[in-house]
């Protein structure tokens, strides 16, 4: 199937020409190229200079980049072997002068349907439309504002294919004073009329150029080569690895669809898919289904300088390492990543990996890409961590391999994910553009181009949608993580009697991190309910847990009962069948914070089956139920120590 | 046994079928079910040939009794056994078997004058012809044969297994079973996520689930409509493919042809574009060869019905014109001795109707089912009277189906035989639940119902009108309270039998009357008896004038009758056969008694 690409702006067309030079590098190269070649590429015969035109448009509203791409694409044609077509360019005589609105409102409808008539002939020249690839900058005014108002256009000629967007976001030192506005307007509209839209940033990929790669003052072009490396790794064809656990495929018959021609590639496919992946469709059904996780970045190891490609050693174990320590993370470079502990995580996807809190970032899904000899092989299971991915997420990570060589590199890995990592820079921008906003500036120029004060409230809007939905990932994704590694670490722990310190230090790991998740939070309406012990360190309760043998019995459940509107705690170790030790305490909220509950003892007992004994009271204190949901109950009390609990149903009081 | 499309055969040209064909491909119908009979001998019953009897009655003993039975499959040569057991042997038809056709017959509601004729010791081979194509068309042989030779409801048997599209190749289908089984367990890994958590994260989960679940189906939903597009892009590409192949294979036949050929003109032809399926089966000659020898077989399937169809007229037309040979006969045997043989003019007539109803629709079959229902309950009551003495030449029976056959045969019979007064010698006392209840007023039991007797009245008077010998059934006879008024000869009152046989006698007398009154005057005015002649004569005119009037009563009176009669069956065609039958207008019982 064949992809459109829409070079739009500046940025744009700067960056298509690298991005098709990454894919006629390895895609082309091939007697008989197949996959990316027939997507991004359609042949022109032998007659001219360069076999292969690209499926392309180049528009800005200047000619200047526009005429510099094409003339760079044909003098290397003949080494790269392809070129733009012919009349597939549209440019004005004067630019967007950086007004998202002027771009959008003015240069918009004037070019509407000169851009589409060429798109038009583009799409008819391909057998089979899978969709649109915009490359755009959101800082300017071309790609931005006319970039958006494409693809809207596309959206509504062509409904069968899918739209994905790559938006360039730019320095935050400011290339444009009014990039806040172009940015925020930007992401709010295609949230709305695209599949996808992946983030490239600039100050990543300057960073990249100069720590990764030792290029001390990059340039455009060195930018646009890192983006499209990574770019490429994602978009060149690859075919999908069987779920973890699910048995591989049977073999492809030779000639049969899908069955890769390259003898290399055949090995590989032996454990793959027979059809390789759509580079857009699949890439935006499985990355970007979700309405509210549109926003992806990618990240691409390795990132070498230039000369060091010969004297490099690859190994998938260190290089998969290094990638998924950047997702969860949040860094885009390897270079002053934060390592922490070692992991030690083995092969089975729930193994135990890095503590919860380190997961600094978190996705909604994510796309592996493994290029290179045995990546049909390679272990990517630590990428299926649930720790990493939404708790609600089902089948969140979706791993691609070609045994074909990507960028040179004998192994090289793409992990695209709907991440946290926008989280940030778009906030500030949105904090930026709120201050601008509140100012009035710049706002004049906006509205002189029919931007209403409204449609900028609604970017502001959709903007604050997105960054919510992303950081709620965080703690949903969080919680649930800790929560499952609370219940496996006290699993066998005999309520806390004989916790293993590996045990206690993951427990005490996931209590932290449900503190976090709970911080802030009203829990003491929650706690009233009649909750059974899982684990504590509590000594008096471990005590008798462990030496109630010594009286003849032996232990039974532990329970704790809150009613805080009755104003009454018990708590109750049942000695079965008849007996139970029981102290009554009244109960009440203490402090301002919504958590700590303060108790006073007022009765205890120890029931046997012919009488009870009475025992004093002894004592007053307070406990803090830090997390609480529907199942779990975690407090800390006055003297430190840490309770979790088992809901067992409403408030049920022992006598 | 063979088909009805085995038996259609192929021969479905457009041409006009001759009688021959028609009586083959009934002989055909026939034998399919195990009857032997040949065109011949049914050529011959036509002319009344003796020799065509025994064989015209074994073929309608076992059409019978394979209706009787069901029509089951393969059961010629037990048909020819049980035939041999009562007391037939070879092509003969024993006395048993002719007892048991006739009760058969007369239980479907044989007309009974055929059925009176076939009971006598001697039918004509013309009689049994008739009486084999009513019942051919009672019991629907024809259409039979139609619905045998009918296409399958369902054409997919008959149509190559080949796939409708390009989606469905193997490749593409163990895509599909690939993907479905990911969605599978998608699905099952999101349910196992579900159900470790509770209360609120498990409504978000599923939330959640839901939305990237509709995610994924929009994109998916898009990329199948852009493979769409393309693959109608394919096809047509594929069709300018093949035109140009053709074109070019033509170019190079007219290159072979010698220069008077390539002069002429080829034939211009308006070309439809291709279907895909067209075009998928012009890649594949096995399945284009698969596919046409389904169609081949299909459409042989139309031609035999149509064939079938088309027999169907013409046999029951050819079997309709016996009743010209009848007329003839008839008028040599009423110029010999009064034109005794006017009892099969009914016969021939229904043999005739009968095409009607095996050509076509339901509504024919239902206004011949209907007449025949509504008729039946006159006819065989008279019909039973008329054979019950035969039952006293049955004897032991050989097996234990004959016997139980001949067991019905004869408790029929006699309960009939008692209804109608009649006796049997030998036999056992007569069910008194039998016809008419037991009743000791053989007249009682034998009156028609009222709804008939109009009926009766018009059939009488046809017969008369015919010349035939009025049968001195009680029942025939007119209710004195529904008769006209006669206008009085001599002031004093005249039963109403007399009535109506002064009726039926001035009305055959007529014709001879009118000569006598044409030459009366010439003669008497030539005898020059003047004053007797002219009171001679206006007795005569007043004669004539009286006849004329009973003549035209008696005309109204049959008028009236049909018309009545024509209502009630159309009355009870439509109560039993719906819409559909009220409209049938060929109705073989009625038009075989007069009514139609």
């Amino acid at each position: 199937m064949s992809v459109v690409t829409l070079q739009i702006g500046q940025c744009g067309n700067q960056l298509g020409c690298s991005l098709f030079d990454a894919l006629a590098a390895d895609a082309l190269a091939a007697a008989a190229p197949d996959g990316a070649g027939a997507a991004f590429f359609r042949d022109r015969g032998a007659g001219g200079r360069a076999r292969w035109a690209a499926r392309s448009v180049l528009i800005d509203m200047e000619p200047k980049v526009v005429d510099a791409a094409i003339a760079r694409a044909r003098g290397a044609a003949a080494a790269s072997g392809w070129a733009y077509g012919a009349g597939r360019s549209l440019s004005g005589h004067s630019g967007s002068g950086n007004n998202w609105a002027l771009g959008h409102h003015h240069f918009g409808p004037k070019v509407r349907d000169d851009a589409l008539d060429l798109v038009r002939r583009e799409v008819e020249a391909a057998d089979w439309l899978e969709g649109f690839l915009l490359l755009q900058s959101v800082a300017g005014g071309t790609g931005a504002g006319l970039g958006t108002y494409l693809a809207e256009a596309l959206a509504d000629e062509f409904r069968e294919g899918a739209l994905f967007n790559v938006c360039v976001w730019p320095y935050e030192g400011g290339e444009v004073a009014v990039q806040p506005y172009n940015a925020l307007l930007t992401l709010s509209h295609l949230a709305d009329v695209s599949d996808g839209v992946l983030l490239l940033q600039n100050e990543v990929l300057h960073a990249t150029c100069t720590k990764s790669m030792g290029i001390a003052r990059p340039g455009f072009q060195d930018l646009n080569g890192v983006a499209a490396r990574a770019l490429a790794g994602a978009l060149l064809p690859a075919y999908a690895r069987p779920a973890e656990g699910a048995p591989p495929p049977p073999p492809p018959r030779p000639g049969q669809r899908g069955a890769p021609a390259a003898p290399a590639a055949a090995a590989a496919a032996r454990q793959l898919g027979r059809v390789p992946l759509h580079p857009l469709g699949d890439l935006a059904a499985h990355l970007t289904p979700h309405p509210r996780f549109r926003l992806a970045s990618v990240r691409h190891v390795p990132t070498l300088a230039p000369g060091t490609l010969d004297f490099t050693t690859f190994a998938w174990p260190p290089l998969l390492r290094r990638l998924r320590q950047m997702a969860i993370t949040g860094s885009f470079l390897e270079e002053g990543m934060e390592w922490g502990p070692r992991s030690t995580a083995a092969a089975a996807p729930h193994a135990p990996g890095p503590p919860a809190h380190r997961y600094r970032n978190r996705a909604a899904s994510s796309a592996l890409f493994l290029r290179g000899s045995g990546a049909a092989e390679a272990d990517a299971a630590e990428f299926a961590d649930p720790r990493w991915h939404a708790a609600w997420a089902g089948d969140p990570l979706l791993v691609a391999a070609s045994g074909a060589r990507a960028g040179g590199c004998q192994m090289a890995a793409t992990l695209l994910a709907t991440d946290q990592a926008a989280v940030a820079p778009l906030a500030r921008m949105r904090d930026a553009g709120y201050r601008m906003a509140g100012a009035r500036a710049f706002l004049h120029q906006y509205e002189a181009h029919g931007l209403e004060e409204g449609a900028l409230l609604a970017a502001f809007a959709g903007v604050e949608d997105a960054l919510a939905a992303y950081a709620g990932l965080a703690a949903t994704a969080g919680a649930a993580a800790a929560v499952a590694s609370l219940l496996e670490a006290a699993r066998g722990t005999e309520r806390g009697v004989s916790t293993s310190p590996e045990a206690r230090a993951k427990i005490m790991a996931a209590v932290e991190e449900l503190k976090r998740a709970g911080a802030g939070k009203r829990t003491v309406e929650d706690a009233s309910a009649t909750w059974r012990l899982l684990w504590t360190t509590e000594k008096e309760t471990l005590w008798i847990v462990k030496n109630a043998g010594l009286f003849g019995t032996k232990a039974g459940e532990v329970y704790q009962v809150i009613d805080v509107p009755a104003g009454r705690l018990q708590n109750v170790i049942e000695f079965p069948p008849d007996g139970a030790f029981i102290v009554d305490s009244s109960v009440y909220e203490e402090g301002a914070g919504g958590q700590r509950l303060g108790f006073k003892f007022g009765a205890a007992k120890v029931k046997l089956p012919k009488r009870d004994f009475g025992l004093p009271p002894f004592g007053q204190g307070w406990f803090d139920t830090v997390y609480v949901d529907d199942r779990l109950r975690v407090a800390q009390d006055i003297r430190g120590d840490t309770l979790v609990v088992e809901r067992d149903g409403p408030p049920r009081i022992f006598s | 046994m063979a088909t009805g499309a085995q038996i259609a055969g192929n021969g479905a040209e457009s041409r006009n079928l001759g009688a021959r064909e028609s009586i083959e491909y009934f002989c055909r119908i026939l034998d399919s079910y195990g009857i032997d009979l040949s065109a011949e001998t049914l050529r011959q019953a036509k002319f009344d040939g003796a020799a065509a009897r025994g064989p015209l009655l074994v073929a309608l003993h076992d059409l019978s009794l394979l209706r009787a039975l069901g029509w089951p499959r393969r059961a010629g040569a037990g048909v020819a056994q049980l035939r041999a057991r009562l007391g037939g042997g070879g092509a003969a038809l024993g006395a048993e078997g002719r007892v048991l056709l006739l009760h058969l017959l007369a239980s479907w509601g044989c007309p009974p004058r055929l059925l009176a004729h076939l009971a006598t010791p001697h039918p004509s081979s013309r009689a049994a012809l008739l009486a084999l194509a009513w019942l051919s068309a009672d019991c629907r042989l024809f259409e039979r044969a139609l619905a045998a030779a009918r296409p399958p409801d369902d054409p997919s048997p008959l149509l190559p297994p080949q796939e409708q599209d390009g989606f469905a190749s193997p490749a593409a289908r163990a895509a599909s079973a690939a993907a479905a089984e990911a969605a599978s367990a998608r699905a099952g890994r999101a349910a196992a996520l579900r159900g470790g958590l509770t209360g609120w994260g498990r409504a978000e989960a599923a939330a959640q689930h839901a939305l990237a679940a509709a995610g994924v189906l929009r994109v998916r939903s898009k990329l199948l409509g852009a493979l769409a597009d393309g693959r109608e892009q394919l096809l047509a590409a594929l069709i300018e493919v093949l035109a140009r192949q053709q074109q070019q294979q033509q170019q190079q036949l007219l290159q072979h042809q010698s220069p008077q050929q390539q002069q002429q003109p080829p034939p211009r032809r308006q070309r439809a574009p291709l279907s895909p399926l067209e075009a998928q089966l012009a890649l594949s000659p096995k399945l284009l060869q698969q596919h046409e020898s389904a169609l081949a077989s299909a459409c042989a399937a139309l031609q035999a019905q149509s064939e079938c169809a088309r027999h169907a007229h013409v046999f029951f037309a050819w079997a309709g014109s016996a009743l010209g040979e009848e007329r003839g006969a008839r008028s040599n045997a009423a110029a010999a001795a009064g034109g005794a043989a006017a009892w099969l003019v009914g016969p021939t007539q229904a043999a005739a109707g009968g095409g009607g109803a095996a050509q076509g629709s339901g509504r024919a079959r239902g206004g011949g089912g209907g007449g025949g229902e509504a008729c039946a309950e006159a006819a065989a009551a008279v019909t039973l009277a008329e054979v019950a003495p035969l039952a006293a030449q049955l004897h032991g029976p050989c097996s234990a189906t004959a016997e139980r056959v001949l067991l019905r045969v004869r408790g029929q019979l006699r309960a009939a035989a008692a209804a109608a007064g009649a006796s049997i010698p030998g036999g056992a006392p007569a069910d008194p639940r039998g016809a008419g209840g037991g009743s000791a007023d053989p007249a009682a039991a034998w009156r028609l119902p009222d709804r008939l007797q109009p009926f009766a009245e018009a059939a009488a008077a046809a017969l008369g009108e015919a010349g035939a010998r009025v049968l001195p059934e009680p029942s025939l006879g007119a209710p004195a309270q529904e008769r006209p008024p006669a206008a009085p000869q001599d002031g004093g009152p005249a039963s109403a039998a007399e009535e109506a046989a002064a009726a039926a006698a001035a009305w055959r007398r007529m014709p001879a009357s009118s000569a006598a009154v044409a030459g009366g005057p010439r003669c008497g005015g030539g005898s020059g008896s003047g004053g007797a002649g002219a009171v001679a004569v206006v007795e005569v005119e007043a004669e004539v004038a009286r006849l004329r009037g009973l003549a035209l009563s008696a005309a109204r009176r049959l008028a009236r009758a049909r018309a009545a009669n024509k209502q009630l069956l159309s009355a009870a065609a439509a109560r039993l056969f719906g819409a559909g039958g009220a409209g049938g207008g060929a109705c073989a019982g009625c038009i075989l008694l007069g009514g139609g």
